[in-house]
């Protein structure tokens, strides 16, 4: 499995790459929302994680930016990694497009039972590899 | 107090707008006619309403339907609370209203009839001083209402929260909320006028005569097209009072003769505040012999130790008459009465203003959040300069904010202490533009709070994360397990300590919000207790647990509840050394009580309450001895209220405490869950474990297994109906052994289904002779995979799949 995860901070992406080579899945790496705009373009990937704060464009942007798109990469299984803990935190990143929120520090069982489950439903297509 | 004179308006208010559609499908026609009389009675005649409210919970008991039927009884027992009320029998009152609201948040969380119902309690707190549950009561009323997209009852709400700001004196915010009241709801007279004239009883409050008398103009215009002789009299009297304080005395005279002439038939009360009024007139006429006899009707009868605020300013007339008609003896006993309406109101306001801001509705913050909404990406980018802010200044705001609030305090108490009315007067305006501070001080903190905690998750992400992944690599040698242990569980500590603070910044926020969806109680309980028990046991404890009376399914936010039993179980553990804790679910009249007890160090009678106040516990010592914040019983307390519960404790120093989390939760009929068959699944990587449970959630019961031998021993326990294989899963100690172990214990009545990939070949030879198998090609949709294993209709093709790959 091939997931991207959009970030701006190095440690965080070294974290989560380490904890998705648990799970065997394989990780591409973007430090900006722009940057990581450009890969999708450019490769195909079954999953996308993504920060909101980051400089330059945030993270609901991206996820914006991402939906609107007139192919089918659009309907890519996005989850928002984030350390904010707002009440309507999790309204916003949904109403924006994400499928689910994980904040930080993230919980390695929570982040694959949220991808698993993403996975299963419509948007993933719970295809088995 | 002062809210009486308000209150006379905007009570009724409360009544008129409110149907309770929940309870409105059919119901007999008895039951209908008793509701209605009771709301038609309830201003005129409580003593009959309350009669209607008990004829109608009689009638309720012929509604067939159950769920009906208990939002009737609900329906009857809010009017019966509404009309004990009125008479004087507040228990009662409190009885009834918390009785319906439990039936009807559970039923209809989403209902005006739960506003409605909150309106009340709010009402009822507030006559019992419990000024911060009347906030979180008025609060909880104003979501709903907004839910319901109903601005009539959120207006009812807002104006309720005025009137607190009010006992306050915090008239500017009281008048914002007015404002923000008639800018929801601009749509029946009579709402109009009350809000009117409110806002200028209000105004006259903040010496802006003139302002009010505007307001006063509007109400009675309004009043008089209401034909209402009663209201154009109120609104007369305030005018009146007005124009004497101005100096206008002609207009006074002009205003006291008009309300005598629309409201001949005015009662006794109505009289006595009109006579105290003219007295006022006479006097500034220079005619204080007229005055003096006027005012001596005024009062005749009425016994001077029981007055209320809204006898304040005849009072003080009748004071300055006396005086000046040398009748001193008269004019001490009303100033007495004065001093003492003062002191109490004074007092009021001390503890309400105090209470407003722990648990603050902030409109500041209502309306930031509105333009949040609005400008969601604008707003994201504002906080994200401020993140880059130096954390120097940060904590200087935050020193600063927190010399504020000491100096503030420092304001109210000297206030306090002011005795002469006019002394309170002008502090008034200084207290004023301390809440003003306080508030920017909240949201200084707020802010601090929400940044400092970004700020340490980050980091806290790095730590946590390479502990995890540490010990999820099952080749760790077992001394290096164990200090990583050691440090992934500081990290779960101070993750813990973020989290708290987090809520308690909701909590004072008014930002907290519950969840109201159907929950296994009993499970989540266990779930919760049960990661203490290795921690009992490497103590030395006995843990014991008992939920065999616990209800299953309820309706309300099982993570908030879980937090306060994890809470109130790491207490108990925490501060026990030998012993016993024991866990206790019992099904009560009013829900359900979970308690802990313990036999640890107990509690002294005198820190019995301080231990759920913020940062507190019960002796400084402790924080040293046992660590923890102290916010734990804070945040347990808070949200077992806004559950509409609470925690409550007994304990004996040295013996041990118990606590008691006691919530108004209804066993719900579970849905009926169809038997369903068990499914063993041979699968290692946790994401496509996720994927499994994900897709057989409506067809079956999942198990796990990460490799042959517990497989094999899983399936010789029994009850597996089919069992899928990832072909990751046997690869270890080879194919074909596996299989033939895993086909073997499976036997005939079990299929068997393997996962390979498509890219590869499976030897035919490693595939057990009689064994029932079926192979699904890899990469392959598990929608798929899921419909062949569980359609009977396909069923049948499984064997010839099996010859095939044979």
């Amino acid at each position: 499995m091939n997931v991207l995860f959009i970030e701006d901070d190095r440690m965080n992406r070294r974290v989560v790459r380490d904890m998705l080579d648990v799970a065997g899945a394989a990780m591409a790496e973007a430090e900006t929302a722009e940057i990581g705009l450009e890969m999708i373009d450019r490769d195909d990937y079954h999953m996308i994680l993504i920060d909101l704060r980051m400089p330059g464009m945030d993270g609901i942007t991206a996820i914006r930016h991402i939906r609107a798109r007139g192919d089918a990469k659009a309907e890519v299984p996005i989850i928002v990694v984030t350390a904010d803990s707002g009440v309507d935190l999790r309204e916003r990143c949904l109403s924006a497009g994400a499928d689910d929120v994980i904040v930080k520090p993230v919980a390695m069982d929570q982040l694959f039972e949220s991808m698993g489950r993403i996975l299963a439903g419509d948007r993933g297509g719970a295809i088995i590899s | 107090m002062r809210a009486v004179r308000y209150g006379l308006i905007a009570l009724a208010l409360v009544l008129a707008g409110a149907e309770s559609r929940a309870a409105a499908a059919v119901p007999p026609l008895a039951y209908s006619r008793a509701i209605d009389a009771a709301k038609t009675d309830m201003l005129r005649d409580p003593a009959l309403a309350l009669q209607s409210a008990q004829a109608a919970r009689e009638a309720a008991r012929g509604i067939v339907d159950e769920r009906e039927r208990a939002l009737a009884f609900a329906t009857a027992d809010w009017l019966h609370g509404e009309s004990a009320v009125r008479i004087g029998r507040s228990d009662e009152a409190k009885g009834a209203i918390a009785a319906a609201l439990a039936t009807a948040r559970t039923l209809a969380p989403r209902s005006d009839l739960v506003a409605n119902i909150l309106l009340s309690k709010g009402g009822l707190d507030r006559a019992d001083g419990r000024i911060a549950d009347a906030l979180n009561a008025y609060q909880s009323a104003h979501r709903v209402f907004q839910q319901l997209n109903d601005p009539r009852g959120q207006a009812k709400a807002l104006v309720q929260i005025a009137d607190l700001y009010n006992d306050a004196k915090d008239f500017a915010s009281a008048l914002r909320y007015l404002e923000q009241a008639s800018g929801t709801y601009r749509g029946d007279d009579s709402f109009r006028l009350a809000i009117l004239n409110n806002r200028a009883l209000t105004l006259t409050e903040m010496a802006r005569t003139a302002d009010a008398l505007v307001q006063f103009r509007a109400a009675l215009r309004l009043a008089r097209t209401m034909d209402s002789p009663a209201l154009q009299a109120v609104i007369g009297r305030n005018i009146a009072r007005a124009q004497l304080s101005m100096g206008r005395l002609n207009e006074a005279e002009a205003t006291i003769a008009e309300v005598r002439r629309v409201d001949p038939q005015a009662g006794l009360e109505d009289i006595r505040a009109l006579r105290s009024i003219a007295a006022q007139a006479m006097f500034q006429r220079g005619r204080p012999a007229e005055a003096a006899r006027l005012i001596d009707a005024s009062f005749a009868g009425v016994d001077l130790a029981t007055t209320t605020v809204l006898q304040r300013d005849a009072h003080r007339s009748a004071y300055q008459i006396y005086k000046a008609v040398g009748r001193d003896g008269d004019a001490l006993r009303h100033l007495e009465a004065l001093k003492r309406i003062d002191d109490e109101s004074t007092r009021l306001a001390t503890s309400t203003g105090l209470a407003l801001m722990a648990a603050r509705f902030d409109f500041a913050n209502q309306e930031l959040r509105i333009a949040r909404m609005k400008a969601a990406d604008l707003q994201r980018n504002i906080a994200f300069e401020r993140a880059q802010l130096r954390t120097e200044r940060i904590i200087l705001i935050g020193s600063v904010a927190a010399i504020v609030v000491v100096l503030a305090l420092l304001g109210i108490w000297l206030v306090t202490l002011g005795r002469s009315r006019n002394r309170i007067r002008a502090a008034h305006g200084e207290l004023a533009v301390t809440n003003d501070q306080l508030e920017k001080a909240l949201a200084v903190k707020t802010e601090f709070l929400a940044t400092t905690s970004h700020e340490i998750r980050t980091p806290l992400n790095g730590i946590l994360g390479m502990t995890q992944i540490m010990l999820a690599d099952a080749d760790l040698p077992g001394d290096q397990r164990e200090r990583v242990e050691v440090m992934h569980g500081a990290g779960l500590t101070m993750r813990a300590l973020v989290d708290d603070l987090l809520d308690v910044a909701k909590i004072e926020n008014g930002r907290l919000t519950l969840e109201h969806e159907p929950f296994d109680l009993a499970a989540t309980v266990r779930d919760a207790s049960r990661l203490f028990e290795d921690q009992a046991a490497a103590k030395g404890i006995v843990f014991a647990r008992d939920l065999a009376d616990c209800p299953a399914m309820v309706v309300g936010d099982s993570a908030r509840i879980r937090q306060i039993v994890f809470n109130l179980l790491s207490n108990a553990l925490k501060f026990t050394s030998a012993g016993e804790v024991r866990l206790v679910a019992e099904r009560r009249a009013d829900g359900v009580s979970l308690s802990v007890t313990d036999s640890g160090i107990g509690i002294a009678p005198e820190k019995l309450e301080e231990i759920f106040e913020a940062f507190r516990q019960a002796d400084t010592s402790t924080t040293r001895q046992f660590g923890g914040t102290g916010l734990g019983l804070a945040i347990c307390r808070r949200l077992a209220r806004a559950m509409g519960g609470d925690v409550t404790v007994e304990s004996e120093a040295g013996r041990g405490s118990c606590f008691t989390l006691s919530l108004p939760l209804v066993e719900q009929k579970a849905p009926a869950m169809p038997e369903r068959p068990t499914v063993l699944i041979l699968e290692r990587n946790p994401i496509r474990r996720a994927m499994w449970a994900k897709l057989c959630v409506d067809h079956a019961a999942i198990l796990f297994a990460a490799d042959a031998d517990e497989a094999v021993a899983r399936l010789q326990e029994g009850g597996v109906a089919q069992l899928l294989i990832d072909d990751g899963a046997i690869r270890d100690a080879g194919v074909g052994a596996a299989l033939r172990a895993i086909t073997a214990a499976a036997g005939a009545s079990v299929p068997v289904h393997l996962l390979w990939p498509e890219t590869e070949s499976l030897d035919g030879n490693e595939l057990p002779a009689g064994g029932l198998v079926r192979i699904f090609a890899k990469p392959i949709s598990g929608t798929e995979v899921i419909r062949e294993m569980f359609d009977a209709s396909s069923q049948s093709a499984a064997s010839s799949l099996v010859t095939q790959a044979a």
